[in-house]
């Protein structure tokens, strides 16, 4: 029997990207904003800062504190998940941090404090690589000085076949999902998590994959920055 | 009014405040009852029951309903239940911080309840699916993204907006046992549209829907809820200012004429008469 | 493709990581001389400084410097002096001493009675890098003190430049279109000498300035909003 392509539950190649759009500058009060949808997920950032940090004895001398926030609203999940912070919400929120510090120049404001603020509206698979992707424009959007962007794709296993962006049916069912962050220009990883089992070849593998993913991502990245500059032309 | 910390915009502008509204003028350029321009999106988040995005001015309320089914109060075993909560979001403004709800996220969840719930917009008994021991649950969120004023009444419409258009599962189905996630999904019956109306006391003068500049120079608020019937069914006083009895009656008066406008921009955006069973 | 070659289009436009000058000996303002060559750290658009490559940003904080006139909010007061909410990050504070002429003795003077509580001062920066708050003065400007107009306008700080523009240019068809004086403070905020229409002509043109920042011509359209030829 000849070899079908290989569909996935949704219809997609294994090397394509659910369909995404990024904006930049959608809240007022914030110094710097941005919103990702990619498939199902609608994800909002604020970013506010660089601005006095609290309590101030902890404040540090050097740098800037980098505090971040991954939240989700209680109707963003097929179950209602009630408002406090959950401790998958505290961990996802410490990993961001750690994705985007890297990139951030913090020496250049010490004794202050930027806050990052993600609210996940709707979720469905790859919530935390997406935040990263939205948080560096609403970062770069703020004015806050970075050493290049950083962006984020997930890949995995789902049907015994290396797949790009599993929504959230395949991060279920599926035997691997690998979630990856990394500073393009630099080419340095700043996020890397896996949950399931892979092979060293399957891994390998994955991690080539989500990186081209995530550099179609950059592509819209710029695009997106650039825009807000073209619109004052 | 506010104590909390603003940024030096809100403390520059809310300068003008006292100098125009001698005039009747607002730094907006707004009439005293007008309310800024509102944009209403229903259905926008798929997972949710019922949603809806609200931007008044520059105010972004979003606004989900979820169903579970639980077990009924004690005290009415007969009837579904409804929770209306909201959190103004640390990405809202400035002195946002995250945290467990403040005294002023918990009164604006009590105000908003206190108006779905005092219109009768549900009829709880629609919901009892096996007296005594399951019901549907209603659970009403919304959060405030941005505030650039007046939260109560955009996050009125945010809930209101997403409960007339919410899908619920067919009452008939889950006693017959079906899994709610099995379910039919049908409109929520619905059966009446409150509409919040707050002003803001300025130096003697109401202004409707005031903005943070406003606000936070206030000497008191006065929120009052109507339903369709233009009947009252919640009133909050808010701040540590005062309000004349002559302001609360001339209130009363504007909320009747602008409630009207602002109820009728809701029933074009959702679609659903008040009153529709 | 790569990220360096994904880059490579409208080189004008950059964001924060692409290289802009191979010679780090060129490094202007925003940019950070890394192995790769000199980097934006910003979004913005490039500009070329005499020998050097700055970047004027899209957006970004108020970084107070030496010298800067900045026109802010007091906040509190402290044993000696009032903090000053100036926009940015940290609070500003103004030593007692700069307003009572280096003779302060708190059992006669009130610090209320000069500057209270929400009061709008124009000050000059006199250090900015300093542990804990910047240093403000009163002194070196005839105009600083608390502002008598109401009439202020917040303006991003990275806009300040093109509204005063070349040699103060934008700033006087501003002045002179509404026969007003326009003050400007280094940390976005201006304040209008003037009448209430005036203040209004000016908000809408500096609103134009601050969205169209780029814009060819923008100073013919600012002029004919200021005289009254409003456009679409």
């Amino acid at each position: 029997m000849p070899e079908k392509k290989y569909k996935r539950i949704d219809g997609r190649a294994p090397d394509e990207l659910r369909p995404f759009s990024m904006r930049v500058g959608i809240l007022k009060n914030a110094d710097g904003s941005a919103e990702i949808r990619l498939g199902k997920n609608w994800i909002i950032i604020a970013v506010y800062g660089p601005r006095e940090y609290y309590p101030k004895f902890e404040a540090s001398q050097e740098r800037a504190i980098l505090n971040c926030r991954y939240h989700m609203v209680p109707f963003s999940t097929t179950e209602r998940k009630p408002p406090k912070p959950s401790r998958r919400e505290i961990e996802l929120s410490k990993v961001i941090r750690e994705a985007l510090e890297p990139a951030l120049i913090l020496e250049e404001f010490p004794e202050m404090g930027i806050d990052v603020y993600i609210e996940v509206i709707q979720a469905s698979g790859g919530t935390r690589v997406s935040s990263i992707t939205a948080a560096s424009l609403a970062l770069a959007d703020a004015g806050i000085p970075m050493r290049d962007l950083v962006v984020g794709c997930s890949a995995g296993k789902v049907d015994g076949k290396i797949v790009l962006d599993l929504n959230e049916e395949e991060d279920k069912e599926g035997e691997a999902d690998l979630a990856l962050a990394l500073m393009p220009s630099l080419n340095k990883i700043t996020l890397l998590q896996m949950d399931g089992q892979l092979a060293p070849d399957e891994f390998k593998e994955a991690v080539e994959l989500a990186k081209k993913g995530a550099l179609k991502l950059y592509k819209a990245q710029i695009e997106a920055l650039r825009k807000r500059i073209e619109e004052m032309r | 009014m506010r104590e909390k910390k603003q940024p030096l915009s809100v403390y520059l502008l809310s300068k003008q405040v006292r100098q125009l509204i001698e005039l009747n003028k607002r730094i907006d350029g707004r009439d005293l009852y007008s309310f800024r321009e509102m944009r209403i999106k229903t259905g926008i988040v798929e997972k949710a029951d019922g949603s809806a995005v609200v931007e008044l001015g520059k105010t972004m309320v979003v606004a989900g309903v979820k169903f579970e089914i639980g077990a009924p109060f004690p005290d009415s075993p007969d009837e579904g239940i409804l929770i209306v909560e909201g959190e103004i979001l640390p990405l809202a403004s400035v002195s946002e911080e995250p945290g467990p709800p403040t005294e002023e996220e918990i009164e604006l969840s009590r105000v908003i309840d206190r108006g779905i719930r005092g219109a009768k917009v549900i009829n709880l008994k629609d919901l009892a699916i096996k007296p005594g021991e399951k019901v549907l649950k209603v659970f009403v969120d919304f959060n405030v993204m941005n505030d650039a004023g007046n939260v109560i009444d955009a996050s009125n419409i945010a809930v209101i907006s997403a409960l007339l258009t919410a899908k619920y599962p067919d009452i008939k189905e889950l006693k017959g046992g079906r899994d709610i996630n099995e379910a039919s999904r049908v409109q929520l019956p619905t059966h009446n549209i409150p509409i919040s109306v707050t002003f803001a006391n300025l130096f003697g003068k109401l202004v409707v829907d005031p903005i943070t500049e406003e606000e936070v120079i206030a000497d008191a608020r006065l929120t009052l809820t109507l339903t369709s019937e233009e009947r009252i069914c919640a009133v909050q006083k808010g701040g540590s200012g005062t309000l004349t009895f002559n302001q609360l009656f001339e209130a009363l008066n504007i909320a009747r004429r602008v409630s009207n406008d602002i109820r009728k921009l809701v029933i074009r955006e959702t679609g659903v008469r008040h009153g529709q069973e | 493709m790569s990220g360096e070659e994904i880059l490579k289009e409208d080189k004008n436009i950059v964001v924060p990581g692409e290289v802009v000058e191979r010679d780090p000996k060129k490094a202007g303002e925003n940019t950070k001389v890394t192995e790769r060559g000199v980097v934006s750290t910003r979004l913005g658009v490039i500009q070329k400084v005499g020998r050097k490559i700055s970047i004027i940003p899209y957006s970004g904080p108020y970084r107070p410097r030496d010298g800067d006139l900045v026109i802010g909010v007091v906040v509190g007061y402290a044993p000696n002096g009032w903090f000053v909410d100036i926009g940015a990050g940290v609070k500003a504070f103004l030593p007692a001493t700069e307003r009572f002429k280096g003779k302060f003795d708190p059992r006669i003077h009130d610090l209320k009675e000069a500057f209270k509580l929400g009061d709008v001062l124009a000050a000059k920066i006199l250090v900015a890098e300093r542990l804990g708050a910047p240093l403000l003065t009163l002194r070196g400007n005839k105009n600083l003190g608390k502002m008598s107009t109401n009439w202020f306008i917040k303006v991003p700080v990275v806009k300040i430049a093109r509204i005063i523009g070349k040699k103060g240019s934008m700033l006087r068809i501003l002045e002179k279109g509404t026969n007003s004086r326009v003050m400007v403070g280094q940390n976005g905020v201006l304040a209008i000498e003037g009448t209430y229409e005036a203040y209004v002509k000016i908000k809408k043109a500096v609103n134009l300035i601050s969205e169209k920042t780029f814009l060819k011509g923008l100073t013919e359209q600012v002029s004919k909003l200021i005289a009254g030829e409003e456009n679409a």
